[in-house]
């Protein structure tokens, strides 16, 4: 008995050290990188008190969105939880459920509802928390086993980087961490557009049933506690391959119809040359912007005051 | 699931620590259970093909059995034995054979300019060449009345499917594994620290060796024309390693995980380049395939019994066999077809004894020995890892147009980071040093284990951190899947 208690104590105590090597000793290793504002997001989110407007979706907020001018329009705190598409609807989703007082206001910019209902790519958004504990409530339990796996091949990244001496450093573009501001938004200078992006992506993505259940549990969640949400426009690039106005009216409608929370923006305002994109579809130059953000207050205010801009079924 | 992932990682532990919890008599009734979940982890459709290939084999076998006893028909106990390998072979020819019997019948339908066969679209089930085989050898077994035909259905059941050994061997014999099924395993914490021990070995050999070399064999072999001779070499040279690593440390985790649950697994690998002649090779490389094909083809053909030709045509067969039996491509069949030969050639220049003879008496005959071993098996390699004949043909031709040897140490260089390049080198040779003991026949795990604690513990955390820092793993590497699941 005492040799099998003494062997699951050696076997706890060498697991136990293994975890503090992974996770206190190597990890963190990408706290200069783009995914780390995630960190300065969330804190962000935790210390405003009162109510406020939070910005969910992907990196078409993070390089569209003006978070002061939102701010100064509706004299209220604003937070710009946009980050990397890469992540998935899902994780991006989760940031609302970090400090959800009454009064606030979600304002949801997917670029897509047609999700699968998973983390697309849990490697990145391991790079993403890293050993950031608070930021694990932004995992819900069912990814966890997708995270889980998705450990090993972060991990051996991780290793790399700190065996040489590599890790937690910025790039000199404005994919690393201090290119947010306080607010949340890219703020790294983008005067105009570079060359050869490809618009080739932009396309109509019909809502699917599991995104706009999520999304309504997602509501509801939020209504308990007092809070509202609403569904406005992502940027469109205007080039030859763009669809029709009638087809960006339809999948608003759809939208509209298959969920509880209003949809505040017809989908065609978001509409821009493609000057207004500064290194891909969905990233904003400077004045494509500030263009977006007034379209998105016009929304916001059209709502306050009680207009619809699509009737839910 | 595969051994190097974290669903294995959680799967074991769970297996074992129910497998102690549950009382004997639901024990095996667990691996059972917890085997075909192993197995189905792939595609649930497998464990129907696993059950088929149990159920005929059992009821075969103990028809044998019945016959040869109760109705005293050599026969009939023929019939039941053979039905057993055909019905099992068909399956084997079906899923592993079939397009490519179609292939080379449409080659030679094309010189006449015949008609054209389409090719099925089949999935290879993992470990299906090893199950297969392991639930022949039983039959055969029974017919010989080496076992008794096992009336338990699902204790053989679990023979058949046991997970440790289930995908890649070692191909089990039924009167070693099967009566374990019937023993008390106790939890013996100084056998369990050996198997684990094992499995961390395994790990060790694969995501370190295995995978890091495999990234510049893959390279070299796939883009063999941008490459000279000297780089083809050495990739070949380095293959012989990754092969072995890859191989033998899925074998020592299959050992390793059992032991933990308290079977004996037979070894696979006995330390094979250090070997003297092909045939010494050969009793020390995937030990339980090489004695498969010796106890069941082998010995029925007639073995050495009938005169030296006849032993000779029956060598070049049961090479030729295992040549087949790795993969269904010419490119494996010459692989074994060139053993064979290296086989023969010893035999009839008298060298496989007297290889052994002197090895004994010098130690620098010994290396002299070693290293032609050596070079004879891997040149053979070359076959075994090309992807087709042409590009064999391709990779020989390249070796003597392009020699290149002064691009050899550069290529080396550039291919791998310094710190892992030198992990890489470290590695392989505390490989060769636990290679060693296992040639004197020493197992190197106890001998760790008998070590003060201070050492055990310097072992265990420097294969640790060898594994961590430069082991290839996570799903996005491809060549994290074993090289043995394809056969």
């Amino acid at each position: 008995m005492k040799k099998k208690v003494l062997f699951f104590g050696k076997l706890f105590i060498v697991t136990l050290l293994l975890f503090v090597f992974c996770f206190g000793v190597v990890m963190p290793q990408y706290t200069g990188n783009y995914q780390a504002s995630m960190v300065d997001k969330a804190a962000r989110l935790r210390s405003v008190e009162g109510p406020k407007i939070v910005l969910i979706g992907n990196s078409n907020l993070a390089f569209g969105m003006d978070s002061q001018m939102l701010e100064e329009a509706f004299s209220m705190p604003v937070v710009n939880m946009g980050l990397h598409g890469g992540v998935g609807n899902v994780f991006n989703e989760q940031a609302a459920r970090l400090n959800v007082t009454p009064g606030d206001i979600y304002v949801v910019c997917h670029s897509n509802y047609d999700d699968t209902d998973a983390i697309k790519n849990p490697e990145l958004a391991w790079i993403t928390i890293e050993n950031h504990y608070e930021l694990y409530k932004l995992i819900r339990p069912k990814d966890w086993w997708d995270m889980i796996r998705a450990y090993p091949t972060y991990l051996r990244k991780c290793l790399g980087q700190w065996r040489n001496e590599s890790g937690n450093q910025e790039t000199n573009d404005c994919y690393r961490r201090s290119a947010f501001n306080a607010y949340g938004d890219v703020y790294y200078p983008r005067p105009q557009s570079e060359e050869g992006i490809d618009f080739s992506p932009v396309a109509i993505h019909h809502i699917n049933e599991t995104t706009a259940k999520r999304l309504n549990t997602l509501y509801d969640d939020l209504q308990k506690q007092g809070a509202d949400m609403v569904v406005a426009g992502y940027p469109i690039a205007e080039y030859e391959g763009t669809p029709e106005r009638a087809a960006y009216d339809e999948m608003g409608q759809e939208i509209a119809d298959a969920l509880d929370a209003a949809v505040i923006s017809d989908f065609n305002d978001y509409r821009y040359p493609t000057s207004y994109f500064y290194n891909t579809y969905m990233h904003l130059t400077d004045e494509g912007t500030k263009a977006r953000t007034q379209q998105l207050i016009k929304d916001l205010q059209a709502y306050m005051d009680g207009e619809a801009k699509y009737e839910n079924k | 699931m595969i051994f190097n992932s974290v669903s294995y990682l959680l799967f074991f532990p769970v297996v074992t620590i129910l497998y102690f919890a549950f009382p004997k008599k639901l024990r095996n009734a667990w691996l059972l259970i917890a085997s075909y979940f192993f197995y189905m982890n792939w595609n649930a459709a497998y464990g129907l093909l696993l059950l088929g290939s149990t159920v005929i084999t059992y009821l075969c076998s103990l028809l044998v059995e019945w016959a040869k006893e109760k109705k005293q028909s050599v026969r009939l106990a023929k019939a039941a034995m053979a039905a057993s390998f055909l019905l099992n072979l068909g399956l084997l020819f079906y899923f592993k054979y079939l397009n490519f019997a179609i292939t080379n019948l449409n080659r030679i339908s094309s010189l006449f300019h015949g008609r054209q066969l389409s090719a099925f679209d089949i999935l290879l089930p993992v470990g299906i060449s090893f199950y297969i085989f392991q639930a022949l050898g039983y039959t055969m077994d029974v017919y010989r009345g080496k076992i008794k035909a096992c009336r338990n259905f699902f204790r053989y059941a679990l023979f058949v499917s046991f997970f440790p050994q289930l995908v890649a061997g070692p191909i089990e014999r039924s009167d070693n594994l099967l009566p374990q099924f019937e023993e008390e395993h106790t939890f013996d914490t100084d056998r369990i620290r050996e198997g684990l021990l094992w499995m961390l070995w395994g790990l060790f050999l694969k995501i370190v060796i295995a995978d890091n070399l495999s990234v510049y064999i893959t390279e070299i072999y796939d883009n063999y024309l941008a490459y000279t001779g000297a780089e083809i070499v050495f990739a070949t040279v380095l293959f012989a390693f990754q092969i072995y690593c890859d191989f033998g440390g899925y074998s020592y985790i299959a050992i390793g995980s059992a032991k933990v649950l308290g079977f004996r697994l037979m070894d696979n690998f006995k330390a094979p380049y250090l070997a003297v002649s092909v045939h010494d090779f050969w009793r020390r490389w995937h030990i339980s395939l090489t004695s498969w094909f010796t106890d069941y083809l082998y010995i029925p053909l007639g073995g050495n019994r009938k005169g030296k030709l006849r032993k000779y045509l029956n060598v070049m067969i049961v090479f030729l066999t295992s040549g087949l039996w790795h993969g269904a491509d010419w490119t494996y069949v010459i692989w074994g077809g060139i053993n064979g030969l290296y086989m023969v050639i010893e035999e009839v220049t008298g060298y496989r004894k007297k290889a052994v003879r002197l090895a004994e008496k010098s130690l620098s005959y010994r290396i002299f020995a070693g290293i032609l071993t050596f070079a004879l098996v891997d040149f053979s390699w070359l076959f075994f890892r090309a992807s087709s004949l042409d590009d064999v043909v391709g990779m020989l031709r390249q070796i003597k147009a392009v020699p290149g040897f002064h691009r050899l140490f550069g290529a080396v260089f550039a291919g791998m980071e310094p710190s892992l390049l030198l992990a890489v080198t470290l590695a392989l040779l505390l490989m060769w040093q636990v290679d060693r003991l296992l040639y004197r026949e020493k197992n190197a795990a106890m001998l760790v284990l008998s070590q003060g604690w201070f050492a055990r513990y310097l072992v265990y955390g420097g294969l640790l951190l060898f594994i961590l820092l430069f082991g290839v793993y996570g799903y996005e590497y491809a060549q994290t899947a074993f090289i043995y699941f394809q056969f």
